[in-house]
């Protein structure tokens, strides 16, 4: 131990020397942010825990010990091979009852003890259920708890030195077993209890099988990328190389900086793995194109430059498009089967223009893209051959088919749909090629939220007229619902949040012909008859009048009122 | 941002008093409508009151009027007749429905 002569230095060579009796231990102590824990940087430690932390960590008996107000955990190498399995590093530093947490109502009992008698406990194979694999494990252990003190000797935490006997109590209890089964001769033990061993080796072995498999479908669902959709979209996947989780078909829909939405749907030639990682490759590259591309023409020009450089990627087939929050299409397509939109009033359009070959072919034209409006409470489907392809039936019988089910179930919200859809048309599973789905309902649902005061009623309306336009309604019921929320809106602003100034939201939602509006506020609003003013209570009136059906529910969250009424021009 | 409002006085093409608002009308600015009615009517002429460019109005709105109902005559757009109709505003004071023009 060397002596600075500057002022703090002593401390600092202190507790770098005490990491420094085990370089990996110590490596990873002295990652963790001990500012952020109530011990403080190690340079300033009291030689009490440096103490103690040396003495644990140039043991090799397996030992943890806990230190201060929040008991932070410290172990040496032995009890991190033995006992933390996968908690280990990120145990360092935290909260014993946290890294115990599954055992702390055994263990947290037992350490108070020593913290407050300063007396030694003592438990032989004691069962505990660790997690230290990531699942429940019955586990037995003979251990002591015993006092560690300060620099003026008052209790501060506690060094436990343990042993593990899961081994050896498992192994008596399958003796025992065999014991009790009785009239097995001697080879008939040995043979039990080898086979024994040999099974408990295979459940070892499937564990570690499954932490692996845990990784590999983790890695997988990251090429496919995030699962969170633009409001009144709905994705269903089902890779045909199970147990692969992905295969070579993709889906994404990406919001863009100006508010429009990027979507694309591909499929690369090929199964199973192969196919997936040129997949991801293709996907990660789509979705950087859609974020700076003016159309979607563009975009399958630079994907097709894109294919040439990845071996196997030729041949994929993709289509994209853009979306406005009006329902203002463009889109174009590249060997892709066509988009579907199916209309309220049952007729299915294909979105058939805009068309070229397969991505990485030799181009005769430069590519081309075509409009399409998705109009009031159509839905737009775009999906890969595996949905709608089936032996010795035309593809056109499939597209019917799936336009007939987004026709049926033109009440559901976006995500039954999909299940439908999904569940009829490629019934349960297993199918010999992937599936991508990709539908949205226009317009997109409308949730916002405000401050709850009178000025922000204005620019909310503004919104709402806006999405209300958007599902189709007419001048006259536009103005009854803006009314309508406008005095939910004012309502809860008056009355809502008095004392606070809390949030006003509004949801508007098409469900089949009808709008669904859903006011929500944080405060109790008052009786109507209590109201001292006789006309501000035409608020509720107006509500009931306007619309075909109000709510009203206040508890103790606050307020909702969910209004409906039928599509009308 | 409070709603868009804009109140002018002048005279009716029959001479009487005229108050004429255009915009929007809500709780975050009926007080302005409040105002220029309290100081706009007299007790000898009833009061004209053009609301036939307001693209909006709510109960906030109404309350004001009310307030005025005896002294003020409305003329209001097709779209808020109803709002007028079953608030009850019809039956205390006259509206006009005044198609746009």
């Amino acid at each position: 131990m060397t002596m600075g002569s500057a002022e703090g230095r002593p401390h600092e060579a202190t507790a770098a020397d005490v990491f420094a009796v085990d370089p990996e231990i110590g490596r990873d102590l002295a990652r963790v942010d001990w500012g952020a824990t109530p011990l403080g940087p190690p340079a300033g430690w009291p030689q009490s825990l440096q103490t103690a932390v040396s003495i644990l960590l140039s043991s090799r008996f397996s030992m943890w010990m806990a230190w201060g107000p929040e008991l932070t955990f410290f172990c040496n190498s032995a009890y991190r091979r033995d006992t933390l399995g996968r908690k280990y590093p990120w145990a360092l530093g935290r909260p014993a009852s946290e890294v115990w947490a599954e055992i702390w109502g055994d263990i947290g009992p037992r350490i108070a003890t020593v913290l407050t008698t300063g007396q030694a406990t003592w438990d032989e194979a004691l069962l505990l259920f660790l997690e230290r694999s990531g699942y429940p494990e019955e586990t037995y252990h003979t251990f002591s708890y015993s006092p560690l003190r300060d620099d003026d000797g008052a209790l501060i935490g506690m060094l436990c030195v343990v042993s593990e006997d899961t081994d050896r109590v498992i192994g008596e209890r399958r003796m025992a077993t065999l014991r009790d089964l009785g009239s097995f001769g001697a080879e008939d033990k040995t043979l039990l209890s080898m086979l024994c061993g040999a099974m408990a080796q295979a459940l070892h072995r499937a564990y570690a099988f499954d932490q692996q498999r845990e990784v590999a479908v983790t890695l997988q669902r990251s090429i496919l990328g995030t699962v969170v959709l633009p409001p009144g979209f709905a994705a269903r996947y089902q890779p045909a190389s199970r147990p692969l989780e992905v295969g070579g078909d993709w889906y994404d829909a990406v919001e863009l900086p100006d508010g429009r939405i990027g979507i694309m749907v591909g499929d690369c030639v090929g199964r199973g793995l192969p196919a997936a990682t040129i997949m991801g490759q293709l996907r990660s590259a789509g979705r950087a194109l859609l974020l700076r591309a003016t159309g979607p023409a563009e975009v399958l020009t630079a994907l097709d430059q894109f294919t040439a450089l990845l071996p196997g990627a030729t041949y994929t087939t993709a289509l994209c498009a853009i979306l406005d929050p009006d329902g203002n299409l463009v889109y174009s397509g590249a060997g892709h089967p066509p988009a579907v939109l199916a209309l309220p009033d049952g007729q299915t359009v294909l979105l058939t223009e805009g068309r070229g070959p397969s991505l990485g072919v030799r181009l005769p034209a430069p590519r081309t893209q075509a409009t399409a409006v998705v109009a009031p409470r159509a839905v737009l489907l775009l999906y890969t051959d595996g949905l709608i392809e089936r032996r010795r039936h035309p593809l056109d019988e499939g597209i019917r088919r799936v336009a007939d089910i987004a026709q049926d179930g033109y009440e559901l919200p976006v995500d039954q749909l999909a299940d439908r859809i999904m569940h009829e048309m490629t019934g349960s599973g297993g199918g010999s090629d992937d599936v991508a789905l990709l539908l949205y309902r226009h317009p997109a649902p409308l949730d916002m939220s405000f401050a709850a005061e009178p000025g922000e009623l204005a620019p909310a309306r503004a919104v709402l007229r806006a999405w209300l336009a958007r599902t189709g309604a007419g001048m006259p019921m536009v103005r009854s619902v803006l009314v309508a929320a406008g005095e939910a809106c004012a309502n809860a602003i008056e009355h809502g949040h008095r004392d606070t100034r809390g949030q006003v939201r509004l949801i508007g939602r098409v469900v089949g012909e009808l709008v669904h509006i859903t006011v929500t506020d944080t405060g109790r609003w008052r009786p109507e008859a209590a109201d001292p003013d006789p006309y501000r209570g035409h608020g509720l009136n107006l509500m009931r009048a306007l619309m075909n059906q109000v709510k009203l529910n206040t508890d103790v969250n606050g307020t909702t009122v969910e209004m409906s009424t039928r599509i009308t021009q | 941002m409070t709603a868009m409002l804009q109140i002018t006085t002048g005279r009716a093409p029959d001479g009487r008093p005229q108050l004429t608002a255009i915009g929007e009308i809500d709780l975050g600015n009926a007080d302005e409508l409040r105002r220029a009615l309290a100081d706009a009517v007299s007790p000898d002429q009833r009061l004209l009151v053009d609301l036939t460019r307001v693209d909006y109005l709510d109960s906030a709105a109404l309350a004001a009027l009310f307030g005025q109902a005896d002294h003020i005559d409305i003329h209001i757009s097709p779209l808020n007749e109803s709002l007028l109709t079953i608030s009850g505003l019809t039956q205390v004071t006259n509206v006009r429905v005044i198609p746009p023009s």
